[in-house]
């Protein structure tokens, strides 16, 4: 039993830690635990070099002012603009790029996994306020940064060397800050300095992370490292899970329909895709394997399951996203019918519970459930989004501790309804509209 | 049912959210920027999280910590995570006083 008394930055002492896991894999328990305001997010983030100073590392009312402060970037009209403003038109232009660029024998062929990965990398760059991600390369670049971050943000789950994981996410947070963050950041202060000066209109800067360092929202953020961190976990947690998820959501929506073909009907339903968003990100939930808090006192919980002082807890949230006395028979399966209890909610935890719910739930399924994941389904099926079948999708061999954790590393497809000289249809003219909300309104 | 006194009203600014302990639950006094007083349950519905300590805008109120949002004139979710409303209390004014209605579940 390792003990570490670990001070958080935040000047909260949260006692010795003893390491000693216990582990809870039941829906009911494993939500309440995550709830439980007496388990707390683990020390370790405080420490990680990726990590210390944002978000995921702080606990107590700390957390609830940081989480209250990024809010603001999610509110209802904020979200429509980065709908419809920015990730449609990201979305356009790939499947332009794809159309334009379509092999000799006319038929349009892509990578899904990493047409999604540019994607969701484009749409969260603009989201936080970086610039200057506008070319493949300097795209692929950033995807470069970001592999040793992610690295070094899965140390708690990793047995590997962990100094060299640390020293490789430390020079790539010295590259991104050199080329991408400290630039974005001149951006930003150059835009509020002309609108001061009067020069732009008072709208004319988005409300993003960008501009909530440059203004110091919070004052943690005049360290350059802690706004450095928040931006990295955010960008990381934004790519990484939003492109698997969406990868895996089109392989279970395919699935589904060769297993279903009296539901062919219902490709351009909402309800129905909405229920393969859910049920995908129930079933494969982010990208850590386990979700563990630490006992600040004793802990019992309803099931008499007990957690001492200073021990840590291992939440198996995606095996209680499992749980068939919840879900029900088939529960490890999809099934975008599935009917559930009242107050279970229908991904599960698949966002995590808790005070450290992921932030970007509601950038996945909206203010009101027409969020980003419905709609690039949408309109990738609009375009035809097909897999390939001379091809098949080859997975990752990243090693990962739970064996329900399934990540493609390349997954071919063709799109049907491509061509070089005419757009697509998105998709979304039938049904759900997008509200048409002042753009300037997400300036909050 | 009780009525419980919450506040003198001329203390309460206009946009803001005030946490009131009762001897039943936790509730939330809400005056809007029109002047108006509405009281709402204080926990959020969600998770446990204070709505005192939240945003409100309008008539909506943002819960702190996962930004579910809620109506506080009817209590209906107006913005997910949130599934469930929240309770709404009567509001009296009287002699300069706020009351709510107070009735536990």
């Amino acid at each position: 039993m390792a003990t570490d008394r670990t001070r958080l930055d935040t000047g909260t002492d949260i006692g010795p830690v003893h390491y000693h896991k216990t582990s809870s894999a039941g829906f009911l328990e494993a939500a309440e635990a995550l709830r439980c305001p007496h388990l707390v997010q683990e020390p370790a983030w405080s420490v990680n070099p990726v990590a210390a100073g944002a978000l995921i590392s702080l606990i107590g009312p700390e957390h609830v002012r940081r989480r209250r402060t990024l809010n603001q970037l999610l509110r209802a009209d904020a979200l429509t603009y980065y709908h419809r403003d920015i990730l449609m038109p990201a979305l356009d232009r790939i499947l332009a790029r794809i159309a334009r660029d379509q092999y000799t024998d006319g038929v349009c062929r892509a990578d899904l996994v990493h047409e999604a990965n540019l994607l969701m990398l484009r749409f969260s760059c603009e989201l936080l306020g970086l610039i200057g991600i506008d070319t493949d390369e300097r795209a692929n670049e950033v995807l470069g940064i970001l592999r040793p971050v992610h690295a070094a943000m899965l140390l708690n789950f990793s047995a590997t060397d962990q100094q060299a994981v640390i020293a490789d996410a430390e020079e790539a947070i010295a590259r991104f800050s050199e080329r991408f963050f400290r630039p974005s950041i001149r951006f930003c202060e150059n835009q509020l300095k002309m609108v001061q000066d009067g020069k732009l209109p008072s709208d004319s800067v988005p409300n993003n992370l960008m501009r909530l360092v440059a203004t110091r929202a919070v004052p943690e953020y005049s360290d350059e490292r802690f706004a450095i961190a928040e931006t990295l976990t955010l960008l990381n947690a934004s790519i990484g899970t939003s492109a698997r998820q969406l990868v895996l959501m089109l392989d279970e929506f395919w699935r589904w329909m060769e297993g279903h073909p009296e539901d062919t009907e219902l490709v351009g339903n909402d309800d129905f895709l909405v229920g393969i968003v859910y049920e995908t990100i129930r079933l494969y939930a982010n990208s850590v394997p386990i979700l563990r808090r630490v006992a600040l006192e004793d802990v019992t919980l309803s099931t008499g399951k007990t957690i001492a002082e200073g021990e840590l807890l291992a939440i198996l949230h995606v095996r209680a996203d499992r749980d068939s006395s919840i879900f029900g028979s088939d529960a490890d399966t999809c099934n975008p019918h599935r009917q559930l209890a009242p107050g279970v909610a229908p991904y599960g935890l698949g966002f995590g519970g808790g005070p450290h719910m992921c932030l970007g739930l509601r950038v996945v399924l909206g203010n009101e459930g027409v969020g980003s994941h419905l709609l690039l389904l949408k309109g990738l099926l609009a375009a035809g989004i097909e897999p390939d079948r001379d091809r098949p999708p080859t997975r990752s061999t990243d090693k990962v501790t739970d064996s329900e954790h399934i990540t493609y590393a390349s997954y071919p497809v063709v799109f049907r309804n491509l061509s070089r000289n005419r757009s697509h249809d998105r998709g979304d003219r039938n049904s759900t509209p997008l509200p048409q909300g002042d753009h300037s309104a997400a300036e909050g | 049912m009780s009525k419980v006194r919450l506040a003198t009203a001329a203390d309460v600014p206009l946009d803001s959210l005030h946490r009131v302990d009762t001897d039943e639950l936790a509730i939330c006094l809400v005056r809007t920027g029109d002047g108006n007083f509405y009281c709402i349950q204080d926990q959020c519905t969600h998770e446990n999280a204070s709505l005192s300590d939240g945003y409100l805008t309008g008539t909506e109120v943002e819960c702190p910590l996962h930004s579910s949002s809620f109506d506080v004139i009817t209590g209906s979710v107006s913005g997910l995570p949130a599934q469930i409303p929240l309770r709404t209390f009567p509001v009296d004014i009287e002699d300069g006083d706020v009351f709510a209605e107070i009735e536990t579940s």
